[in-house]
């Protein structure tokens, strides 16, 4: 299906090509989930594995549940951002409002006892573009500036989201009372 | 911090396993359909972009070419101009070769042997040819820190690899600890709308490149820390203030986040955004009126000095 000479090497291009085979559906449900058309969806999916090809060498092993995230991760905040353009909104450029003053510090506290589905529940409540920012840096260890790349916003962006989902999951945290004080 | 990331990194790994589990479960149910126009799309889209990657180092190879011939025919087009006054006689009629020689011998010293104005042509060749190189050691050399010397060779910026405040600068005098005045993206007017309308006198320059987008409008004095007022393009106004501090900076009431590697603090009280942190010996407090958003670009400019 692709065409051979557009890759550098026979691994890169096999490991794009397995990407593309095994996620291109999956993507393209998640997308429509979002956008809720068709081809908004495959315009999502296609500017998706444009990010993922430009991306290949932060993929180590295609068949990992890491990158079924990764892949996911991309599409849907691909999807976000054609869902707000075509509402006219940037997402890239909202000014986020701290809504509640909060002095929590995640340094002073000590995480008791969570289970994995908990976890998942906790992360699973940030919104979406939170989320795929923090999973980005803590789940796939990229930077702040390959992450503004992947996503399509602006590196100063990408610090504004992490830092909201660090302290939306710090609230979670302290509300679902996995947290206790240690002074 | 150190525990907080490591915790983050955890609670990330343990998602991405709960995420990953639930995939294959949903990619097995969806069905094996074709999709050939998002197959073809695909296939142009990285067509597109192997040929915009290769295509421009190609153009760029073929420039360098172009004018690797069409320089030295130029000079050998030149050459031949000015030496034609002296190959033939001055008479009134002369040939068009002459008359187009003219306002070269004009400019030209007093008429010498062809082989000076040879040698002067082949000196003009040789300083352009090894212009492109002569620029490339500038900046090299610039970023290899010739200290007094950094700020005034590069125009573009004037950053603490060149100037840092260790070089030299005395630290209780905030005037010292800065370099040169930086115009990123310098045009025409830009000069003249970049130039700071000054509360306190000289302005002093700024050890760290302006990014796109901020300008320096004024600087005054208080108590000893200076107060700089620098615009935004989309109209926000950043009250930056510097106050040499060898001591490492508490920020009470404050929040700390991560900008880049850094930890800085941060506050925002409804209206107004801050951040303060320490680099390089210098405490650094930015204000604006918005969000913090406004206020990262230029910290991370600072601390990228």
């Amino acid at each position: 299906m692709l065409l051979v000479f557009t890759f550098v090497s026979e691994g890169e291009r096999d490991k794009f090509e397995f990407l593309y085979e095994k996620y291109k559906r999956l993507m393209l449900k998640k997308a429509y989930d979002i956008l809720r058309d068709s081809m908004l969806a495959e315009d999502a999916v296609s500017e998706a594995f444009m990010r993922i090809y430009k991306n290949l060498d932060k993929i180590e092993d295609p068949s990992s549940g890491r990158s079924a995230s990764f892949v996911v991760t991309v599409v849907k905040n691909t999807a976000l951002t054609i869902l707000a353009k075509s509402k006219s909104q940037l997402p890239g450029g909202e000014v986020l409002e701290e809504t509640q003053e909060d002095d929590f510090d995640l340094e002073e506290h000590v995480l008791s006892s969570v289970s994995a589905e908990g976890i998942f529940g906790l992360i699973g409540e940030l919104s979406e573009d939170l989320r795929g920012a923090f999973l980005l840096k803590y789940g796939q260890d990229l930077s702040h500036r390959d992450i503004a790349v992947i996503l399509g916003v602006t590196e100063n962006n990408v610090t504004v989201r992490i830092h909201r989902a660090k302290k939306k999951l710090a609230e979670l945290l302290v509300k679902g009372g996995h947290i206790r004080e240690t002074r | 911090m150190k525990q907080d990331e490591r915790l983050l990194r955890d609670m990330a790994a343990l998602y991405i396993r709960e995420e990953a589990s639930a995939l294959r479960l949903e990619i097995e149910a969806l069905s094996g359909e074709d999709t050939p126009s998002l197959d073809r799309r695909i296939s142009r889209e990285i067509i597109r972009l192997k040929l915009r990657k290769y295509v421009r180092p190609v153009m760029l190879a073929a420039a360098c070419l172009a004018l690797l011939l069409i320089i030295p025919r130029a000079l050998d087009l030149s050459r031949t101009g000015m030496t034609a006054p002296q190959a033939s006689s001055p008479a009134a009629g002369a040939a068009p070769e002459e008359a187009a020689a003219e306002p070269y011998a004009a400019i030209e010293a007093p008429p010498v042997g062809g082989g000076e104005a040879a040698n002067r042509m082949g000196s003009v060749a040789e300083s352009i040819l090894i212009a492109p190189e002569d620029q490339n050691d500038t900046g090299t050399d610039v970023a290899a820190d010739e200290e007094p010397q950094g700020p005034q060779e590069n125009p573009t910026t004037a950053g603490p690899g060149e100037a840092g405040p260790d070089a030299g600068y005395p630290e209780n005098e905030p005037d010292a600890v800065l370099g040169e005045v930086v115009e990123e993206a310098p045009e025409p007017d830009a000069d003249q709308e970049n130039t700071p309308t000054g509360g306190g006198g000289k302005i002093p320059d700024l050890v760290f490149s302006l990014p796109e987008g901020y300008r320096l409008v004024d600087y005054s004095e208080n108590n000893g820390k200076g107060v700089y007022r620098i615009l935004q393009n989309e109209g926000a106004e950043i009250v930056l203030t510097t106050e040499p501090s060898a001591e490492e900076p508490a920020f009470p009431g404050m929040e700390i986040m991560t900008l880049g590697d850094r930890e800085v603090g941060y506050e925002y009280t409804g209206d107004h955004s801050r951040l303060a942190f320490s680099h390089g010996g210098i405490l650094y407090d930015l204000t604006c009126r918005g969000g913090i958003e406004i206020l990262t670009g230029l910290a991370s400019a600072i601390l990228a000095g």
